[in-house]
């Protein structure tokens, strides 16, 4: 474009005298051309600079990604009341949805970004078992009941009818709370590895929580308010990811008996819960 | 400098991983160290936190009132002289009223009096009257005996018999209860049969749930319990396994019962002999 432009000035500049023109007018003329140059020139600067801008855009995008995200997490989860003895999962699964809003600001060393994390649900459903099962105790139960029903078969009962689920949690929890995001390639130049983040977060985490456990045909179920919080971090690789996060809390816990003996004196009682989840992220 | 960064990546993964590692600890098995003449049973505590047995003493820290699963209470008064002046157990029956709401009435009181202890503390003999009540409080039967109490030498209760004829006899064998049964001639024996660990019980301590003679074991105005703790009990030919978790003190810190097929937990909440 520039070549263009001076290539029409310089044969504007020779052909002027050949049409009898003045040397006055042909400096206006060059002082003209000169205009026409430096003007050609700052629209090639402004051109330059929205392809870079794009480019850096295109850049910022492929590196920090879209901010939504789904986890689908294995959980090892724990359970107590206070000054109990703890139950363990046997098995705990947890879904999360929820999105991270950057921050309006460029990011830090151009590879540091802040966040805040808006989590729209955090379902996790935990199966345990019976906390009381580890530790030194003066006999054991299992041996005991084995040896009486070897001497009185007849009062083996092992296909009761009875309902018997066992102990188990669901809960649901909104969360909120700030991140901090580490792009360490983002300024290399390498495409390939610039998208490579890692990041952390702490989140408060309400949570409605329902606790219930069943014997014999009793069940008991209790439920609460639990405010929970989580501290984790993953590892990112475009719209996939890797991490792991600790998520604790505690809710006074008001028992709904279904089918307890009445004249039982049941009370709130406060129950106390720690996960470690290891979970997969989808940002899509 | 790319890779210096990697490295503060991966440090700051690794430090969220140690941090993010959640766990709950178990409950102190100590009572800060406390030792067990220190300490006093003030509850048990059941599944869903509910209350099994509730202990409440008096200002001298004598046993003031103890109520087991909602259903009966036992209240004790006391002499300036410190022995048992009155005791008063309470039986609570349970129906639905006209509203279909729950009501709980008095069911049966057994009133003791004139009460006389041994040397060691232990009760011997006292003048009891027991009254039965209708829902609404109307007195269905009164009686009037006199019950006594036999211990042997190590101050285990053997024997407890009423004037009009009923006895209950406890079988003690080696410093373990063995066999409870009742004795009047009625035909029906009542045997309850203990079976024990081989976990010593130093402070003989009884476990009110599966070992309460009319909510007194606890006071320490029945004599003492056995030498090692249960492991099961076996009533009408039914067995449940029992199971403890001791402090480094002896004292029982938890209790696990296998019952029906189903295993449930227990804890043992004490409080100092000063009252916190």
């Amino acid at each position: 474009m520039k070549k263009i432009l001076s290539a029409a000035a310089v044969a504007a500049v020779c052909i002027a005298p050949a049409f009898g023109q003045s040397t006055d007018s042909i400096a206006a003329m060059e002082a003209r051309m000169k205009a026409y140059s430096e003007h050609a020139d700052s629209i090639l600067n402004a051109a330059k600079e929205i392809e870079a801008n794009n480019e850096y855009k295109e850049a910022q995008k492929r590196i920090w990604g879209r901010g939504r995200y789904t986890r689908l997490a294995y959980v090892w989860s724990q359970t107590q009341i206070e000054n109990d003895a703890v139950a363990k999962s046997k098995w705990t699964v947890n879904i999360q949805k929820g999105t991270v809003f950057y921050l309006p600001i460029k990011p830090l060393a151009g590879m540091v970004k802040f966040g805040i994390d808006a989590e729209w649900m955090d379902l996790q459903f935990a199966k345990y078992d019976s906390p009381y099962k580890d530790g030194i105790w003066t006999s054991d139960n299992n041996q005991t009941m084995d040896d009486y029903y070897q001497q009185n078969p007849d009062r083996y009962d092992g296909d009761s009818d009875d309902f018997n689920i066992g102990r188990m949690a669901l809960s649901y929890a909104l969360g909120i709370g700030p991140s901090v995001h580490v792009a360490p390639f983002a300024n290399s130049g390498i495409k390939g590895l610039q998208p490579l983040r890692a990041s952390l977060y702490f989140h408060y985490k309400p949570a409605v929580t329902a606790y219930l456990e069943s014997q014999d045909g009793d069940t008991e179920i209790s439920t609460a308010f639990v405010n929970m919080m989580s501290f984790g971090g993953y590892i990112s690789y475009r719209k996939i990811a890797v991490g792991i996060e600790g998520v604790w809390g505690k809710g006074k816990f008001d028992p709904l008996d279904i089918e307890v003996d009445e004249g039982m004196s049941s009370s709130k009682y406060t129950r106390k819960f720690a996960n470690t989840r290891l979970y997969l992220q989808f940002s899509f | 400098m790319y890779k210096s960064l990697l490295k503060s990546a991966l440090a700051w993964i690794g430090a969220a991983v140690l941090l993010t590692g959640c766990t709950l600890s178990e409950p102190d098995n100590s009572e800060n160290g406390e030792s067990a003449q220190n300490l006093r049973l003030k509850e048990v505590v059941g599944p869903m936190n509910i209350t099994m047995v509730r202990i409440d003493y008096d200002l001298q820290g004598r046993v003031k009132t103890v109520e087991t699963v909602g259903s009966e209470v036992v209240e004790i008064s006391y002499t300036s002289a410190g022995t048992p002046d009155r005791i008063l157990f309470t039986s609570y029956g349970e129906r639905y009223g006209s509203d279909d709401t729950f009501e709980r009435y008095i069911e049966e009181t057994l009133e003791w009096t004139n009460i006389k202890c041994n040397a060691a503390g232990y009760i011997v003999s006292t003048d009891s009257r027991e009254t039965a009540y209708e829902y609404n409080g109307t007195v269905i039967t009164e009686e009037n005996f006199i019950e006594t109490m036999k211990y042997d030498n190590e101050g285990h209760l053997t024997e407890t018999a009423t004037s009009d004829g009923e006895k209950t006899v406890l079988v003690w064998e080696n410093g373990v209860l063995t066999h409870t049964y009742d004795d009047d001639n009625s035909g029906y024996t009542n045997d309850i049969y203990y079976e024990y660990s081989q976990a010593a019980n130093p402070m003989r301590q009884w476990d009110p749930l599966n070992m309460n003679f009319a909510g007194l074991s606890v006071t320490g105005l029945m004599g003492v319990g056995p030498d090692r703790f249960i492991k099961s009990v076996t009533e009408d030919g039914y067995m449940r396994a029992v199971s403890y978790y001791l402090m480094d003190n002896g004292l029982i810190n938890r209790m696990r019962v296998f019952d029906e097929g189903y295993e449930s937990g227990y804890r043992f909440v004490y409080e100092n002999t000063n009252g916190k």
